[in-house]
């Protein structure tokens, strides 16, 4: 499918959220509660007649605890409530930010124990807006182990702004659980990193990584066009060191996204280990997904956050996207 | 040996002599002109022995690990040849532990009898890998004839169990001919068994239904150590040792590093040494698989590479100044006298001699106590920092010497502000061909600027690092730092104190678990060296505590050595990391009014060296 884009008014407006096929209910709504109001509109965008013959909210323990709680529940609760009158069933399923054996146990049973879909070629809607992104690839990785695959459409409400800061400090660096790769012991690496706003989290896995290169990704077409000049000057820094070089990549368009990435990484998997990390926004967080499943050997590397921003991490809710995973 | 000097080819830094570059990306010749054997105990690490070599980031581990690898060795002995006919051969092979190639997120999916087997096998072909490599790379072809190689690569397929490597074997046959390039089959070979084990840890975490693993697994006594054998069997390596140096071990998880621990157990060093570089508090544990406990000296020996400091002053300063003078000899900078090139402020250290006479002076005054050469030590220093703060002169820090000591045991701490002084000479518009010294006012620059960025910019730097439930703690070290530095200064800067040049503290009782986290953390980052000191009342030796010598111009301290050092107890440094001002005043018995009665009214507990 073609890319869509709307803003929330108009999507509400024209009931564009409708099930993947027309007259035919998803399999599958997957959502993911968390802390930003936005988490919950794309669910609110859904039109009286979508129907999903399932729902599963996702949500890392983390979140609803302590402070994260007290916005995340009240966000869970509204999910509840609403696909309650979209989908047949809703199930609750609670992973772990921190704990990736949590994250990667809960999702494989939610969906591939769990879940079972009916249909022989199964459609599912994923809300990737606020999933974290290790949870976001491997909840999609696991999706699309069903042969034949799904099909899966992507859904992602940006917000109106970000606040001034978006995390800070870091729990650790590792590799995202089922994405650690396939290094040759005796190859330099590069790193190639589809960079937000947090230049911290960049340094970070710089820091940890000690890549020959890094190659580092500035989203544009951004999703809100303000959005460009406050990534690149977020990551100034990084971009003036001597052994980076700047690419850019769509950060709302899955496919357009996979093609940048595969032409800039491809020519580096002869002679290099190559290390993704994907720093952006969940439709090219996506794209990262389809990448490795085409080259396996390729790490994706996930820096956890210390704190998020949990007072003013994004505020309101300005486009709605819509695209989909090829098959 | 060849004499180091014919390998300092000038040019071999054509910019700032004093960049810090990663020991990876340097070519063999550049590494080998910029290391220095002296003072590194590298006759240590060389033995045929295990062993750890512990020390932080920018300590010199990788440096010293990169060194022993042939390419290296080579340029040393002039030819790779020449390095197995030593007394004592071996064949360094580097194998650094990169985030996430070893250990996998992954594993810890897997109950611990699994992660085991699979990272022994994963770790065994790694190292293998890194081997075939380093024969192929590092020695001229031909020094190897195919022949002995092929027969090598034959018997290295039968260590494993022959179906389960069946597979792999038959797809190296297929890109590569054992007969024609057995390194590359090999290479190949661990490749495909790498594969497999990526594969299986990614299918069982994101596939549908059951898996198994299909490749080979490989242990100590049935792969690692008969394959070691076989490349001591070699033409030319001639019963060498194999050196295993795996750098950066604090990155394997705990069962790898219990792995590790297992093989250093074995002491099989006639074939096989590890050389385990790490950050001490980061490598979690020296239980081995069967939760034995390996020891020193029994299975291992152990190179701090940061201990020289505290133990030799002149040592240290000598390492310094041989690594220094190195660079100046490489660059195209004019001086090559590393005392030249950072001269002391004149005008203090004219100054300073003045003082020194009038001191002695002084000890007649006071009665002559003890020796008069002692005295003018004590207290000659002090007298200067006194009388700078009196005329309200900022402290010069410049000179070799100085620099050495703010270092505090950290060479990167010296080249790293080397580097920020030659640096802002040219942008000053200095010539490098033409640069001849550094100024002193332009060395006190970097020197304040260093130190306060080791207090505000690393702390937040730190903070980043550390979940948030710890940031209290972080806070209370600030604060802890804090009080320490204007202690120190205000008895430095007191003409009736008599241990004016105070840098250290020892900690008379058992703390809390929040204040030991809190040194802990002060230790880690290099706030605090830590040591021991022997009690005066007898009954064992109490932590010792020195302050890093960076944190000097910040708080206008002496960095060239220390007297006595200050006994507190644990409510002391409770209120040291919560309160400098009342600290200070308690510590300096300054009388408070009655709202703010001191805490500990008696016993400031002074100690002299």
């Amino acid at each position: 499918m073609s890319p869509f884009r709307c803003t929330i008014a108009q999507a509400i407006r024209d009931q564009v959220l409708q099930p993947a096929i027309v007259g035919k209910p998803d399999d599958l709504f997957l959502a993911c509660a968390s802390f930003e109001p936005r988490s919950v509109k794309a669910a609110e965008c859904l039109p009286p007649t979508y129907r999903a013959r399932q729902a599963i909210i996702y949500a890392n323990s983390e979140c609803l605890e302590g402070c994260q709680g007290v916005g995340t529940r009240p966000h869970l609760y509204q999910l509840i409530t609403i696909l309650a009158r979209h989908a047949d069933r809703v199930d609750v399923v609670e992973g772990s930010l921190f704990d990736a054996p949590k994250q990667l146990e809960t999702l494989r049973k939610a969906l591939l124990t769990d879940w079972q879909p009916q249909d022989q070629q199964p459609t599912v809607t994923i809300d990737t807006t606020t999933f974290n992104r290790e949870s976001l690839l491997i909840a999609s990785a696991l999706l699309r182990s069903f042969e034949p695959k799904p099909t899966v459409r992507a859904v992602y409400v940006s917000p109106a702004d970000h606040g001034s800061w978006l995390s800070r400090g870091f729990r650790s660096v590792r590799n995202v659980v089922g994405f650690s790769g396939v290094q040759d012991p005796s190859q330099p690496t590069v790193l190639a990193v589809l960079a937000g706003f947090e230049p911290d989290r960049v340094l970070k896995v710089i820091d940890e990584h000690e890549p020959k290169k890094v190659l580092m990704g500035i989203g544009d077409p951004p999703t809100t066009e303000r959005f460009l000049a406050r990534n690149i000057a977020e990551q100034e820094l990084v971009l003036s060191r001597q052994d980076v070089e700047e690419f850019r990549f769509a950060t709302a368009d899955i496919h357009e996204c996979y093609t940048q990435l595969r032409c800039l990484v491809e020519p580096c998997l002869r002679e290099s280990n190559v290390v993704l990390a994907p720093m952006s926004t969940k439709l090219s967080t996506l794209a990262v997904l389809l990448l490795v499943e085409e080259f396996p050997q390729i790490q994706v590397t996930y820096c956890v956050p210390g704190e998020y921003n949990v007072r003013d991490y994004s505020s309101g809710a300005d486009t709605l996207f819509i695209d989909g995973l090829p098959p | 040996m060849t004499d180091m000097n014919t390998l300092a080819t000038p040019g071999l830094l054509p910019g700032n002599p004093f960049v810090v570059e990663s020991p990876e990306k340097l070519p063999p010749e550049q590494l080998v002109g910029l290391f220095i054997e002296q003072y590194t105990q590298i006759e240590t690490v060389r033995q045929r022995r295990h062993t750890f070599i512990w020390g932080s980031r920018g300590s010199g581990k990788s440096m010293m690990l990169r060194y022993l690898e042939p390419q290296c060795q080579g340029i040393v002995h002039g030819g790779i040849e020449k390095v197995f006919s030593t007394s004592e051969p071996f064949l360094g092979v580097y194998c650094p532990c990169k985030e996430g190639q070893l250990n996998k997120t992954e594993f810890e999916t897997l109950d611990e009898s699994a992660t085991a087997i699979l990272s022994e096998h994963l770790l065994n072909i790694t190292i293998a890998d890194r081997l075939i490599v380093c024969l192929r790379d590092q020695f001229a072809a031909g020094v190897i004839g195919v022949c002995e190689l092929t027969a090598f690569a034959k018997k290295v397929i039968m260590l494993f169990e022959p179906a389960s490597i069946a597979a792999s074997g038959r797809g190296a046959t297929e890109s590569n001919d054992i007969a024609v390039d057995p390194l590359g089959w090999l290479h190949r070979l661990f490749s495909l068994e790498n594969l497999k084990i990526g594969g299986f840890l990614r299918w069982r975490c994101l596939g549908r239904g059951e898996t198994q693993y299909e490749g080979a697994t490989s242990g100590y006594h049935d792969f690692l150590l008969p394959f070691m054998q076989l490349v001591g069997d070699l033409p030319v390596i001639r019963g060498a040792s194999v050196y295993v140096l795996l750098d950066d071990a604090d990155r394997l998880n705990r069962v790898q590093q219990r792995i590790v621990n297992s093989w250093v157990a074995n002491r099989d060093n006639q074939w096989l040494c590890v050389k385990v570089s790490a950050q001490r508090e980061k490598y979690d544990t020296l239980l081995t698989l069967r939760g034995g406990l390996i020891e020193q000296p029994h299975d291992y020996s152990e190179v701090n590479v940061e201990e020289l400091y505290t133990q030799s002053k002149s040592d240290y300063a000598n390492k310094v100044r041989l690594i220094a003078e190195r660079r100046l000899t490489l660059s195209p900078l004019p001086e090559k006298n590393i005392d030249q090139f950072l001269p002391v402020n004149d005008t203090e250290r004219q100054r300073f001699d003045d003082i020194k006479k009038e001191t002695a002076e002084e000890w007649h005054k006071a009665g002559e106590p003890g020796r008069q050469g002692d005295y003018v030590t004590r207290y000659a220093t002090a007298r200067l920092f006194q009388e700078l703060k009196r005329k309200k002169q900022r402290k010069s820090y410049a000179g070799f010497q100085n620099l050495v000591h703010l270092s505090s045991g950290i060479v990167r701490d010296f080249l790293e502000p080397c580097y920020l002084m030659v640096d802002a000479c040219v942008k000053k518009g200095a010539k490098l061909g033409e640069l001849r010294a550094v100024p002193p006012s332009v060395q006190d620059e970097v020197c304040y600027r260093y130190s306060e960025e080791f207090l505000d910019v690393k702390l937040q730097d730190i903070r980043k690092d550390l979940p948030p439930e710890n940031w209290s703690q972080l806070d209370a070290l600030r604060t802890l730092i804090e009080s320490l530095g204007r202690l120190f200064y205000e008895r430095l800067h007191d003409p009736s104190a008599r241990e004016a040049r105070v840098f250290s503290f020892t900690v008379r009782e058992s703390l809390s678990s929040n204040l030991e986290e809190i040194l802990r953390l002060g230790v880690q980052h290099r706030y605090f060296q830590r040591r021991t000191y022997s009690t005066k009342e007898g009954g064992g030796r109490q932590p010792w505590y020195i302050l890093n010598r960076r944190l000097c111009p910040v708080f206008k301290l002496d960095p060239t050595g220390f007297e006595g050092r200050i006994q507190l107890s644990s409510d002391h440094l409770e209120l040291a990391c919560s309160d400098p001002p009342r600290f200070v005043r308690m510590r300096l018995g300054v009388v408070e009014d009655d709202e703010n009665r001191p805490l500990f009214p008696s016993d400031p507990g002074e100690e002299k060296e």
